[in-house]
């Protein structure tokens, strides 16, 4: 069975493998979601994919919005008219959509639902930042549900549907890397039959106009709903509860499961209790103290912030117990970094002085271990064979090198993207990488503060511009800050896995719409020097940047530039190029100042070779080689 | 902790775009409809090709409580590339089977550096003390030249790993899980490279 027979099948009982993300979406549909939206963002993305999947046969509403506030509007704006919705992002998606959440908890969601699902990194494989959720839900003063696995988070996004639609509130949904991305067995629910029935906005002043006239009201309101949530929490079968000794390990999602695991490890059945916690906003307090009255010592495992170690010292104190919380406080868990089952099983062995047991589980040879490392080849992130980002990078250095930008001063800020790797290619390029939209909005500043004649330039790329971008473009053309902006446009979402965006005539359900192009936009907001080139085409790209450098700096004003070619995973390749060995004089060029990783050196001929299977045929080497060595292979 | 029929510990080590993600998932939803509990994690960095990937199967008789696994615990590693397999050696279990593609993937680091690439020589003397059950294949070229694609050498090795291993994973669930899990256009390759990989496995079990 595809991924979307399984969303479809209608078959309960049935057990299939699915990912963490595809659980949730199929817990969306058997939960009857109406309207989804939602930006991609790893390690969420793969949710919305599902649910567009499959948004026209089972008769529901999919968008890609523009950003995480975009999306949370639409929802939000279905919700009240009575729709299940949901919307889809990662941890700092929450940041961008924050703003609108931090009304749609007072004034509620009439009788509609609202569901966030926010995955969060710890470790932040693939993100600015390790940030927690489940402080932010607090802030919100939104429920909070952490899924430990697959196929419950399932579940608890039926059960985020159902509390939602219960006290008029959004409900955030927090998962990690870890369970998002994990694959384990989920059992499937009903499918509903759903009529998407005209919604209806009851008008209401009071709830919806938010300011001084009603907001108070609300607010209070809003901590009632939460004293109520706190009990509707206790309920023990949200969470799970197994009393046995004296010393306890109290947590939520995946994190939890590896105290699970380690007790069994350590064959600690007998002396630990174990709590966890299905809801983390608002605390179960009773339910906690009725854990807490029978233990001795905590150990509190969580990622990635001590949010759960820091209230139940609060509970415990309040409720005059005598109760040592060991956690990050304690050193037991560190202060960043996603946590693994080795690790928390360290941290609970030392606890029981069960450090033997854990050494004799775990078998490592040192020695190999120690000899091994020497020979591991150091392998990086890198741009795919064929990027386009990294020809438009080589060719920005060409170009500031023959302007006579002194590199080591000319600030180049990034953005959030695959284009983000330049400063670990061969390229080197690159300084700065905050969030999306930052690479415009900080070069401007930069620029301020800067020599004239050194240009700054910002990169952003495709998706990146739409999400974010486009409010400093903005600012740079409107307050005459002359930086050169880069638009890296490979059509398409890429570092997510290839979702559409305002820049492709594309749904991500599939159905056509326009393509709204960035040097348009650059236009229409009184741009005067906006080019767009081809990567693939490196003179003519590096003379463009040229001029652009030119322009900034007799002209003092701002200047686009978009390279566009489609991200070489998703464009049809071409035959590849090949090394013609006369003509190659071993010089590396093409390794040490481009470095796709199809170029490749033989040491015993000492001349470059190319890697038929992972060539894509861009040819952009054989326009840099100074000695015309690389050609077309023709088969 | 052998390596038996009651379920294991595995990791899939390799380079971003050889489909490691894709055999692991293959492998759990075979050893799930084989009757066992499963869960797979797997860590891959922000690039889409290029980068070190490993994924980590938990397969059971039982409830698999957690992903991921303590170093010294993996009864069994399939190495999609030659190198990787040094990269995670503290995960793998003394006499572990080990099926390693005899297939180097010099990264642009070693390229440019001109900095030693291991051998397949080296690699064998570093884990012969940890394991004897080390079999090398030479899956990307068979894939190349037998099959015309190197993209399903993942697929290869899954065929050869099943075979050397104790597992109660048949052909009839492997088939069955490529058929649910792969293009239509792309199934038919796969088998090949399944059953390509089955015999070269026994031609190799003395």
């Amino acid at each position: 069975m595809s991924l979307r027979e399984i969303l479809k099948l209608d078959k309960p009982g049935h057990r299939v493998l699915m990912m963490g993300n595809y659980a949730i979406a199929r817990g969306a549909i058997e939960a009857g979601v109406e309207v989804a939206t939602g930006y991609p963002g790893t390690p969420s993305t793969e949710a919305l994919e599902a649910l567009a999947s499959v948004s026209d046969e089972l008769g529901f509403y999919v968008e890609l919005s523009v950003n995480e506030k975009v999306a949370v509007e639409v929802a939000g704006g279905a919700a009240l008219a009575g729709y299940k919705a949901m919307s889809t992002m990662k941890h700092v998606g929450l940041n961008v959509a924050s703003d609108i959440v931090q009304t749609l908890n007072l004034s509620g969601i009439d009788d509609g639902a609202l569901v966030l699902y926010v995955a969060d990194d710890p470790g932040a494989w693939v993100s600015q930042n390790e940030q927690d959720t489940r402080v932010f839900a607090n802030f919100l003063h939104l429920p909070c549900l952490t899924p430990h696995r697959p196929g419950h988070a399932k579940e608890l996004t039926i059960k985020a549907f159902e509390i939602s639609k219960k006290y008029s509130l959004p409900v955030i949904l927090r998962t990690t890397h870890r369970v998002s991305h994990a694959s384990g067995v989920v059992e499937l629910g009903e499918i509903p039959t759903r009529t998407m029935r005209p919604g209806v906005f009851k008008k209401n002043l009071e709830k919806y106009y938010l300011g001084d006239v009603y907001v108070q009201k609300l607010h209070e309101e809003l901590h009632e709903k939460l004293l109520k949530l706190e009990k509707e929490f206790g309920d023990p079968s949200l969470h799970i509860v197994k009393k046995s000794g004296e010393i306890g390990i109290i947590g939520d999602g995946v994190a939890f499961t590896y105290a699970a695991e380690a007790v069994e490890i350590l064959g600690a059945e007998s002396e630990v209790s174990l709590l966890g916690l299905s809801a983390v906003n608002p605390l179960p307090t009773e339910l906690l103290l009725d854990f807490l009255r029978d233990m001795r010592q905590v150990l509190v495992v969580e990622e990635v912030e001590p949010y759960l170690e820091t209230q139940l010292k609060a509970i415990i104190g309040d409720a005059g117990l005598n109760v040592k919380v060991l956690g990050r406080k304690t050193g037991h868990i560190p202060w960043s970094s996603e946590l693994d089952l080795e690790l928390v099983t360290k941290a609970l062995a030392k606890i029981l002085g069960k450090e033997e047991r854990m050494k004799k589980v775990m078998a490592v040879n040192m020695d190999v271990v120690e000899k091994a490392k020497k020979l591991t080849p150091p392998r990086y992130l890198s741009f795919c064979p064929g990027c386009p980002h990294l020809a438009t990078f080589y060719e920005l250095k060409r170009a500031m090198l023959f302007e006579h930008v002194d590199l080591r001063k000319a600030p180049i800020p990034l953005d959030i993207g695959c284009y983000g790797l330049a400063p670990f290619s061969a390229v080197k390029i690159g300084d700065i990488s905050f969030c999306m939209g930052s690479g415009i909005g900080v070069a401007q500043g930069l620029e301020i503060a800067m020599e004239q004649q050194i240009p700054v330039v910002g990169v952003i790329g495709d998706s990146t511009f739409y999400h974010a971008g486009m409010p400093a473009l903005l600012n740079a053309a409107w307050n005459n800050h002359p930086i050169i902006m880069l638009v890296a446009d490979n059509r398409t979402t890429a570092m997510t896995g290839h979702q559409p965006h305002p820049g492709v005539p594309r749904r991500i359900d599939g159905k056509e719409t326009i393509w709204i192009k960035p040097e348009d936009i650059a236009r229409a907001t009184g741009y005067e020097f906006v080019e767009v080139i081809d990567p693939y085409d490196v003179n003519k790209s590096v003379e463009t940047f040229r001029k652009a450098i030119r322009y900034v700096r007799d002209r003092r004003k701002p200047a686009v530039i978009v390279a566009r070619r489609e991200c070489a995973l998703i464009a049809p390749t071409k035959p590849p190029y090949k090394v013609d060995p006369d003509k190659c004089t071993g010089c590396k060029v093409c390794l040490t100042m481009f470095g796709c990783q199809a170029l490749q050196w033989d040491p015993s001929t000492r001349k470059v070779l190319i890697r038929p299977e992972l060539c894509v045929g861009c040819g952009v080497c054989a326009q840099i080689c100074p000695f015309k060595a690389i050609v077309p292979g023709g088969e | 902790m052998g390596s038996t029929s009651s379920g294991m510990n595995i990791i899939i080590t390799g380079v971003g775009g050889q489909g490691n993600v894709l055999a692991a998932r293959l492998l759990a939803s075979a050893a799930m409809k084989a009757g066992y509990d499963v869960l797979v994690s797997e860590l891959y960095g922000s690039a889409q090709r290029g980068g070190p990937v490993i994924s980590y199967i938990k397969i059971r008789r039982g409830r698999v409580l957690a992903p991921l696994i303590m170093r010294g615990t993996a009864q069994a590693a399939i190495s999609l590339e030659i190198g990787e397999i040094l990269r995670r050696i503290e995960y793998i279990a003394p006499g572990a089977l080990m099926v390693i593609n005899d297939y180097a993937l010099p990264s642009s680091e070693v390229l440019t550096s001109g900095a030693h690439y291991p051998t397949r020589e080296e690699v064998y003397e570093i884990l012969r003390p940890i394991s004897s059950n080390v079999y090398f294949i030479p899956a990307t070229e068979i894939a190349v030249k037998e099959l015309g694609s190197a993209r399903v050498a993942n697929v290869l090795m899954l065929g050869a790993f099943i075979q050397l291993s104790k597992l109660d994973i048949s052909d009839e669930l492997m088939l069955e899980t490529l058929e649910e899990n792969i293009p239509a256009r792309y199934i038919e390759l796969n088998k090949r490279a399944y059953f390509k990989g089955k015999e070269i496995a026994s031609s190799l079990i003395k």
